[in-house]
């Protein structure tokens, strides 16, 4: 009799958690299903009374501007075009997982945005629609896409996302401690760099010449290297796509002279080794750091917390090498997966987000840490002001992942598996390693990615 | 009591675990199995090539030197959140004014949702406006400021630091709630024998609460071995792989490079040397209640 | 004997302070850093205290309506927590006081299903999820989370239930008490320091989910604290004070609940009754 007892209430635990379960599950998938069959059957033209789904995946803004004016956007296209347009505003270190997540199960945004490695690496991996028409059609009727964007996210002659907005890294001087050290004008070339950095050094005082970072996960690390060995005539990558050209006597001489500004000059802060993406701005922000490099999300926010340091600071493009100036690209872009159910409905949000008269709206809301895609736009007012010339001038310097080949996904592995970094960090960690040895190395793991 | 099977009660009683567990759980660890022995890769279907991430990995230098330090790391915090951990129960334990006020106090690290618990300390590290560099430079410690995170062995202690700070309360409160649970009565009888605190501890209360620090361990083992956040915030494994734990290589892999197959065989491969323990754990406890 | 008293008291309180300040500095640094104004923040030298105190971070996190978030979080972490104290302690009980077959294989079972790291599950679980149509809302990751919580749960009360005397429990059946009896007025009671530290630490292993909830939840509606803090960072910049005191909020349900849980965390034994 007393066992008993126990039985039923297990047997009810059991049950109802069942049922509760099954309930939910039933429930929410009738909704759901109701739901995709809408999607799916919608189209371009979604017939009278059927409300259709569009999912825009959109990478997060600094200004928060920008995202609101997104949102909107797109509920007026929503509006416009009878259909419920759902954005999604991520963090950038956030997509990875959800991309993956979405791809894999086969539930993909219709739109979303990519970084143009990502264009690539996916285009790789054969999961993204080509937008060729979609480029071409904005061009006829909005004018010129700047062709180093264009480039970034073409393969094989077609395009697999469309340029959103571009990002430049300059470089980020601080006016009065340069001319307090009797220079009157940004360093020009890297030898420049590096003999005022030493100049602009004092240890004691806590000051250091060049905010330069190499945390292992740090992307403008990743950049700034390979500005500065394009710059001396180096690679990381392949010229055709097979052979790595890494090990030359160019590489190893930007390598030393990266050795020297940490080893030899000591005119790094001690921590910059492990620096992460936002370790530069720091320094920068502290007063730490009399030069770095960085994109316009600096400035945009001494501009609004910190007007002194505003003022005092000066912009210039990346210095020049012996084989001139270099800069790294980034560009942001969007793009649509091959799995969405609206291609068609998403081409023309993608078209409604560049419509030049709202895009120039949005674009300088960001500025200058988002830089136009159409070149006419570039010659507006606001790009023509001193801090904020550098941003867009510098698109015009732009290589990509894979220089001096093409960008292709075997240079994004050599990136996103931080390889530059890895060599970097073990080279200024070990004194008894050169930078002959280390640039062997590095030759040896980018073949190994290319190899596989 | 007898010994005697109760089958029917026992599944009836486990039954809303075990369904599930295999409801939600069996499915996606098959899925994963199973795929680590592809070229799986994100968006392309998956091709069998049996033991072939397994074997690349066996041969993979960084792969080594990640298991070497997934060692280290999780051995030293473990061992330290274990230590202090019982050192915090016990103390907590005593009869100390405000009581109840420091069990709170002491619990708070473990509140604090890790990513914003690691910018903290991130701040505290830092050489610009870092607190514990400028405390050491006021007190003459140090010379110059330190990079916490820039030199491989520094930076591998500092992230152990930043687990065994976060873990310690859940070491703690765990081994409390076992101390509570032995007998006054028996405390007492050993007082009135005369045994010393250090003879109590290893006679009376070590034994009593063995059972729940060993598991608690072991929880916190494969809490600590799967840590991912806490290393990927601070230093990505760098610097020089020098924190390359298999959780930071597996992200990369799997999602950074999307070679989903080799990423899960690497999460595969932590599991043997965990079955073993668990085997070793749960046969003590599992026997000892006959 | 007076001596030796005076030693420990001195040896226990000292340890106290070391591992307060050990615990709180990183917490007093925070509540310091979300108080201070961006520019206050970027200092060189550090200050122990703002020198401008400001409540715009706290402004900051209100606008973006954190409280919704803390919401979510908490009946995510409830719902689950409850739920796998429940059904965990009925499997804890079988397994630690019952013989039956397969016992080995079933209790090591469960906590091999916690092998797998989330790295990895995040995949098929967020398939199955969305197959249920539990995706993208705050339901899926009460479906989920159980398996964060059920293993640790089951295996930390079989340790609670295994550290109570069988003696104990065998005088009362003995005396002629049924088991369903002896569970309630002899096991659960004795137990129940166990209880309430399991269901705390189950609580908070949802309360600081994060990539289940990222992958699961995008409506901005149905995100956790978590999800909510990590709006705060925008690529390499970073809202201090805002984060900073968003966590500060988060931990207040936390320690909340904690106190409510540790009236029973209190010396089990005299709750219990023995007699």
């Amino acid at each position: 009799m007393k066992k008993t007892w126990w039985n039923k209430v297990a047997a009810v635990t059991l049950l109802s958690a069942l049922l509760a379960g099954c309930g939910n599950n039933g429930g929410d998938n009738a909704g759901n299903n109701g739901a995709s069959n809408a999607a799916g059957s919608s189209g371009a033209a979604a017939p009278a009374g059927q409300k259709g789904k569009l999912t825009f995946w959109m990478k997060k803004q600094l200004f928060e501007d920008q995202n609101n004016l997104i949102v909107e956007r797109a509920k007026q296209f929503g509006k416009e075009n009878n259909v419920d347009v759902n954005v999604e505003v991520i963090a950038y270190e956030d997509f990875y997982p959800k991309w993956t997540a979405a791809i894999e199960s086969k539930s993909v945004p219709d739109v979303s945005f990519f970084g143009y490695q990502e264009v690539g690496q996916f285009y790789g991996q054969g999961v993204l629609e080509d937008v060729s028409d979609l480029v071409g059609e904005l061009e006829s009727k909005n004018g010129e896409i700047r062709p180093n964007v264009k480039k970034a996210v073409t393969f094989g002659g077609k395009q697999y996302g469309v340029p959103f907005w571009t990002e430049s890294q300059v470089l980020y001087y601080r006016k009065d401690m340069l001319q307090a050290a009797g220079y009157t004008a940004p360093p020009a070339t890297w030898d420049e760099f590096r003999e005022m950095s030493k100049k602009l050094t004092d240890p004691g005082k806590g000051l250091y010449g060049a905010g330069v970072g190499y945390g292992k996960g740090n992307s403008d690390a990743e950049f700034l290297t390979r500005g500065i060995i394009w710059s001396y005539g180096g690679s990381v990558d392949t010229k055709d796509g097979k052979t790595v050209i890494a090990d030359s006597p160019e590489t190893v001489q930007a390598a030393s002279f990266i050795r020297d500004l940490f080893l030899t000059d000591k005119s790094t802060p001690p921590s910059a080794i492990g620096w992460d993406d936002s370790g530069n701005n720091k320094a920068y922000l502290s007063g730490q750091a009399a030069m770095i490099f960085n994109t316009g999300s600096v400035l945009a926010t001494i501009k609004k917390d910190n007007p002194d340091l505003y003022e005092k600071t000066g912009i210039a493009p990346y210095p020049a090498g012996p084989k001139g100036t270099f800069i790294p690209g980034i560009s942001n872009n969007l793009g649509i997966f091959k799995d969405s159910k609206n291609k068609d409905l998403a081409k023309k949000f993608i078209a409604y987000i560049l419509a030049p008269d709202w895009y120039k709206t949005w674009v300088e809301a960001g500025a200058p840490l988002t830089g136009p895609i159409y070149t006419a736009l570039t010659k507006e007012a606001v790009w023509q002001e001193e801090k904020n010339k550098a941003f867009v001038d510098s698109v015009d310097g732009f290589n990509f992942l894979g220089y001096p080949g093409e960008y292709n996904p075997k240079a994004g592995e050599v990136f996103n598996m931080r390889v530059v970094n890895d060599t970097f960090q073990k080279l200024l960690l070990e004194s008894s390693y050169t930078p002959e040895a280390a640039i062997k190395d590095l030759q040896a793991k980018v073949q190994e990615i290319y190899n596989k | 009591m007898k010994i005697r099977l109760d089958n029917k009660l026992a599944y009836l009683l486990m039954s809303p675990v075990l369904v599930y567990l295999l409801a939600i759980m069996l499915l996606p660890f098959g899925w994963a199995l199973y795929l680590s022995f592809t070229d799986k890769t994100v968006g392309v279907p998956a091709h069998f090539i049996g033991f072939g991430n397994y074997v690349e990995l066996l041969k993979d230098s960084m792969f080594w030197k990640a298991v070497k330090n997934t060692i280290i790391f999780t051995a030293v915090a473990v061992v330290l959140k274990s230590v202090f951990g019982m050192v915090m129960a016990l103390v907590l334990n005593e009869k100390i004014i405000f009581r109840n006020l420091f069990r709170v106090l002491l619990f708070l690290p473990w509140t604090i949702p890790t990513i914003v618990s690691v910018f903290t300390w991130q701040w505290i590290y830092s050489d610009v406006g870092g607190v514990l560099n400028y405390l050491l430079l006021k007190i003459n410690a140090i010379g110059r400021p330190i990079g916490w995170l820039a030199k491989p062995d520094l930076a591998m202690m500092s992230v152990i630091i930043v687990n065994v700070w976060r873990g310690i309360p859940f070491m703690g409160i765990a081994i409390l709630a076992g101390l509570q649970s032995v007998s006054k009565e028996m405390y007492e009888a050993a007082m009135l024998d005369g045994a010393g605190a250090v003879k109590r501890f290893f006679y009376m209360t070590l034994p009593s609460v063995k059972e729940v620090t060993i598991l608690a361990a072991v929880m916190t083992t494969i809490w600590t071995l799967n840590d991912f956040e806490i290393i990927w915030l601070l230093t990505r494994g760098g610097p020089d792989n020098g924190t390359q734990v298999l959780s930071t290589l597996s992200y990369t892999i799997g999602f950074l490079n999307m070679s989903l197959g080799k990423a899960i065989a690497i999460a595969i491969m932590t599991m043997p040397p965990l079955i073993m323990l668990i085997n070793y754990v749960t046969k003590r406890s599992l026997a000892s209640a006959d | 004997m007076e001596n030796r008293s005076v030693t420990k008291q001195v040896v226990v309180y000292v340890t106290l302070a070391f591992m307060l300040l050990c615990a709180l500095f990183p917490l007093y640094w925070m509540i310091n850093t979300s108080f201070k104004s961006q520019g206050e923040i970027y200092n060189l030298t550090p200050n122990f205290w703002p020198k401008n105190f400001t409540w715009a971070g706290y402004d900051k996190l209100f606008e973006k309506g954190f409280l919704k978030n803390v919401k979510n979080s908490l009946v995510v972490s409830l719902v689950v927590s409850v739920f796998s104290i429940a059904v965990s302690m009925l499997a804890a009980y079988a397994i630690s006081k019952l013989k039956f077959s397969g016992r080995g294989v079933i209790s090591k079972g469960i906590l091999y299903a916690y092998l797998m790291p989330r790295s990895v599950l995040f995949i098929p679980l967020y398939m199955l999820v969305s197959a249920l149509g539990a995706g993208n809302s705050i339901w899926g990751l009460m479906l989920i989370y159980p398996t964060i919580t059920i293993p640790y749960a089951t295996w930390m009360l079989i340790s609670y239930f295994k550290s109570i005397p069988v003696e104990i429990e065998e005088a009362a059946m003995i005396d002629g008490c049924s088991r369903s009896r002896t569970l309630r007025s002899i096991v659960l009671p004795l137990a129940a320091p166990g209880l309430a530290a399991t269901f705390i630490f189950s609580f908070t292993l949802c309360w600081s989910e994060y990539l289940y909830a990222l992958v699961v939840v995008t409506k901005g509606s149905d995100k956790t604290i978590t999800l909510g803090l990590a709006d705060m960072i925008v690529g390499d910049v970073f809202a201090w004070g805002p984060l900073m005191g968003g966590s500060i909020i988060a931990s207040i349900p936390v320690v909340i609940m904690y106190l409510f849980t540790s009236k029973y965390m209190v010396s089990g034994m005299t709750v219990g009754g023995v007699k």
